[in-house]
This record gives structure tokens, sequence and C-alpha cells, in this order.
């Protein structure tokens, strides 16, 4: 008897770093060979592939934007969701903040707040093709409003249904004592409130930038013109623009769209953390 | 508003000021006007944006709209009929399907032995990095990930098959090869998906009172009687919850698909979505495509009927 629990603690104490090893290679991997290939010059690509490069270069990453125009995309990108963020927040925030608060009697509070649930739950092709024929008839294909809009679509519903949580763990009745003081509504928002949520803010905001990064099946459709192409659009492209597809300028644009991901982690990971994980259990 | 001319103008001078005296209002004194106000920017969007499409949708879905197509009729089922009749929007349903089960059974299992791991790290140092590392693959692009997998599968130059025939075994044109393109899709979905699950039990197991197992352990309970009398019950409702997530979110799968097969070889990968991007929407044919979006709509809320409902319940107003 105890010379068998020796052995079975003995067992796991061998078995579980390993597990550990295996687990962190599976998961690093593809990630470490993104990294790899953007690195290595195009000689080491063919023939036998070794897992560590033998010489580092930084040419995939010159040829990405000085001749592929990678530089375009990554502006655009930020543009699209930099102003996606902000307007999808702001007008989120706002009404995510009356549907927890039972002083305000709208009639539209039940049906907006069933509709948003909906709409986070449906997929982008349920609306795809009457927005593109509006977008289409409005003369607006070439530009970037209808990408735009569409992460603003994605947005609102996620960031209303994750704040409606941190809202209602305020108790109202603070508001009201402040309103007995003098304030007035937006100023208790304003001033009062939203320093309150800020935690909650910065967890959604960060969610909703990569959404808004990482966007892929509105793009495709809504993105005709190369000069509006984003990061992901672009990305595909490089992938099936030559017969034979240079891994290293793959690799190198794959590289740089984790940018953002790797500042998050890097500066708050916390945040994100807590934001993936409550954002998702809002029942 | 245009065509009525100057007129308008000294009008406007006197619906200006009324308005300041509106703004002026909102907010201060009445918290009805301040309420509208607040929800009215996200209310008219969500009507242009998604009330207004999901009716076109609906109206679309009955005729026979093509964008470069001049004259439009009602055609009635026509659409539905075509579509369920037509062999391979069948078959997308039932690759959605099978794409969605699998997937979804394989992110479950494996996102629930990761979080009991990672869980039972004693070092508490070794247990963040772990679960940092773990979460990597779901914060990436998608598009990144999906080119990242496609590289290390390409069938010349791909480092998996270069592993392969070092230790002898045969190698695949993953994507163009009808055995291997679903599974692998499969396999590329559970490595980027598997963390959301691994997180949310992982946070679950962590808010299972302490004193639960100290009780078992008292009672003398054994590691498989402790996980399913305390551990199972009190992970009952992240489980069924993150299953029912990751259903609805993966019934949707498109950007993988259309990156890395298109829905080939021989359809063997078209889903739902892609089935409609392909025969809806890059031909224009919108009637057609409308069809389709609606069917996948009522697929979709049938899944999620159970959510919806819950989270209704859980978050009234």
């Amino acid at each position: 008897m105890n010379t068998n629990i020796k052995v079975k603690r003995i067992l796991t104490r061998i078995f579980k770093p390993i597990a550990g090893i295996i687990i962190v290679l599976i998961t690093v991997f593809p990630i470490y060979w993104l990294v790899a290939m953007s690195v290595r010059p195009m000689s080491e690509m063919t023939g036998h592939i070794s897992l560590l490069p033998h010489s580092f270069t930084l040419e995939h990453f010159a040829e990405l934007f000085v001749e592929k125009g990678f530089g375009t995309a990554l502006i655009n990108s930020i543009e699209v969701t930099l102003i996606s963020l902000a307007v999808s927040l702001l007008f989120g925030l706002c009404a995510s903040y009356v549907l927890t608060r039972n002083r305000f009697r709208v009639a539209i509070k039940k049906p907006l707040n069933t509709w948003i649930l909906i709409v986070r739950i449906l997929p982008p092709i349920a609306f795809t093709i009457p927005l593109y024929i509006m977008f289409n008839k409005l003369g607006i294909m070439n530009t970037k409003i209808p990408i735009i809009m569409a992460c603003i679509l994605i947005n609102i519903p996620f960031i209303i249904w994750f704040m409606v949580g941190f809202f209602r763990n305020l108790p109202e009745d603070m508001e009201k004592s402040a309103r007995v003081d003098g304030a007035n509504e937006w100023q208790l928002f304003t001033k009062i409130v939203l320093p309150l949520v800020l935690p909650g803010i910065a967890a959604v905001a960060m969610l909703s930038f990569m959404y808004a990064w990482n966007e892929y099946t509105y793009s495709i459709i809504f993105v005709q013109s190369p000069s509006t192409y984003t990061i992901p659009l672009k990305l595909a492209l490089l992938n099936s623009d030559d017969t034979l597809t240079n891994f290293g300028l793959v690799a190198a644009g794959g590289v740089v769209s984790a940018i953002p991901m790797l500042l998050f982690i890097i500066f708050a990971q916390n945040y994100l953390i807590t934001g993936l994980s409550s954002g998702a259990v809002k029942e | 508003m245009l065509d009525k001319g100057s007129a308008v103008n000294t009008e406007n001078y006197r619906d200006q000021s009324a308005f300041i005296r509106l703004l002026g209002r909102l907010g201060m004194r009445n918290s009805r006007s301040f309420a509208i106000a607040m929800v009215i920017p996200t209310l008219i969007f969500m009507v242009i944006m998604t009330v207004y499409p999901m009716i076109s949708t609906v109206f679309y879905s009955f005729t026979d709209f093509k964008l470069l197509k001049p004259d439009t009729d009602f055609i009635g089922l026509e659409n539905f009929i075509s579509l369920f009749q037509n062999e391979y929007f069948r078959k997308a349903i039932w690759v959605t399907v099978k794409f969605t089960a699998l997937s979804v059974f394989f992110e479950m299992i494996i996102g629930l032995l990761l979080a009991l791991y990672v869980n039972s790290i004693q070092n508490r140092m070794i247990q963040k990095t772990m679960r940092i590392t773990m979460l990597l693959p779901y914060l990436f692009p998608t598009v990144t990930v999906a080119l990242s997998w496609s590289m290390m599968l390409s069938p010349n130059y791909g480092v998996v098959n270069q592993w392969l025939s070092t230790i002898g075994l045969p190698t695949f044109s993953w994507f163009a090869d009808v055995a291997t393109a679903f599974p692998m899709l499969v396999v590329i979905d559970v490595w980027q998906n598997t963390p959301f699950v691994f997180l949310l039990i992982y946070a679950a197991l962590q808010s299972i009172p302490q004193d639960q197992y100290k009780a078992a352990m008292i009672d003398g309970a054994g590691t498989r009687n402790t996980f399913r009398y305390i551990t199972l019950p009190n992970l009952k409702t992240s489980l069924a919850l993150c299953a029912l997530l990751r259903t609805i979110d993966t019934f949707r799968i498109f950007d993988k698909v259309n990156l890395l097969t298109g829905g080939g070889p021989a359809n063997s990968t078209t889903t739902i979505t892609q089935y409609i991007y392909n025969f809806g929407i890059k031909p224009l044919k919108f009637g057609l495509g409308s069809a389709g979006a609606l069917i996948m709509t009522v697929l979709v809320l049938i899944l999620a009927a159970i959510y919806i409902k819950n989270a209704l319940k859980s978050n009234p107003n």
C-alpha cells in the first residue's frame, strides 16, 4: 500500500512537467514558427527547413513595407479600429448606463435590450447583403465607411452587454444622493459613475479593439478597393498573390498583425484576462 | 428638407434656439429626456444597421434580386426550394453541424483537462505564466493563425510534411485532399479556441470554495470521488455555458475556411456561410443569398434559444 502511493507520487512528479512541456510546445509552436519564418532569409525556406533559423534578416519586413504597401494597410487598420472603437464606446457606454438605471423609464429599453442580445448572437451574414446594397447605393463602397460601420455594429452590442454587468454592480442610491447635492444627470454619469467602472471600460475597450483589428468576414465583402485594405485582407492577399507564396512576407505581416495583442499582454494582462472571462460569462 | 429652399433658413434660427434650450434641459432637470438622449444614438444606429437589414433580408429572400439585373420579381418560396433541393447546400448544413459538433467537443474536453492541469500546479508563478501562454492562440488574429498553419502545412515546404517524411510516413497536400482538409480545419479551430474554454473553466475552478476540498479530504475521499462529487458539480454551469457559447460562435465559421480551402476540395469544407458567400454574394445573386442568410439566422436562433432565454432572465429590463 505504502509503496504503491510512493510509486504513484514519483510517477506524477515525472509525468506532470513532461505534460506541461508538451502542452506549451503545441500551444506555442505555430506562433514560434510564424516568427521564425519572418526572420530567416529566403534561401532557408526551401529544401530542408531547420527548426532554428541559421541567420537573421529583416529583409521581409523591409520588402513588406517598401514594396508591398503594408504600411497603408497598417494605417487603414489603425484608423478603422480607433474610429470604430471611439464611436462604439461612446454609444455603447451611454446606452448601457440607461439600460441599468431604474429611474430612467423609457418604453424602448426592453425591446432594445432584447434586440442587442439577438444582434450579439446572430452571425454577420444575417445583415451583410442589405448592408452591401445600402452602401453600394450610397456610393461609399470605395471608402472605409462600410468597414468602420461594420466594426461598430460588432462592438456596440458587445460593449453594452459587457458594461451592463459593471453598471449594475454600482448601487443607484449613490447617484441619488449625488443628485441631491445638485449634480445633473450628465455630471453624475461622467464625473461619478464612469470613473468607478474604469477597469471595466479598459477591459471592454481592449477586447473591442481586438475584434475590430481582427475583423475579416465583413471586410472581405465590404472592402473593394486595395487602397482601403486592412491588415487581415492584405495578409490574405499576400498569401494568394504569387504562384509560389513568399512565406517570409506572409510571416512578417503576421508578426506585425499581432503587435497590438502583445502590447496588451505586456502592459494590461490582468484587465485582458478579467475582460475575457467576465465578458463571456455575461450570461 | 433640402428642396424647401432658403425660406427654411430664417426658421432655422428659431429652431436652433429651441434646440439649445432643449439641450440645456437634457440632463439638467428631466431625467427622461436625458435617458432618451443617451440611447438615441445606439437606437438609430441599430435601426439602420440591423433592423432595416433584417427586414430587407426577409424581403429579398422571396425575390430573384440580382445586383446587376435590372428588374426584380417576387418568386415566392423558389429560393428556399432550390436551396433545399441543392445537394451542396444540404451538404453545407451537414458540414457546419459536423464541424461545430467536433470542434466544440474537443475544445471542451481539452479545455477542461488543461484547466484542471494548470489549476493543479503548486507554484503560483508557473501557474500564471502557463495561463497567459495557454491564451496566446485565442488572442492572435484568426487570419494570422490560419496563415501560420498554412505555412506549416504547405505540401512542399511545410515543416509538418518534413517531419512526416523524416520518420518515414506518407505526406499530404493537407488542404487539397478530401481526406485531410476537413479534419485539419477542425484541428486548427480547436487549437485556436480551446484557450477560451480553458480560461472560463479555470476561472470557475478557482472560485470553488477550498473548504469543500478540505472536508472531502477529512472524509478520506479519493481523487476520483473528489472530482466527481465536488469539482464537476461546481463546474456544471460554466461547462454548459461554455459549450453553448462555443456552439453559437463555431456555427458561423467562415474566416478559416475561406482562407485555407475556400470551401474545397469538392465542397468538403463548405460551411453554410461559405456557401452563401460562394453562391450568393460573389455572383451577386442577392435573392438567393438572402434566403440562405435567413435559413442561417433561424438555425442560429434555434441553437441560441436557451441562451437568450436565460440571459434575458438574469438581465431583465
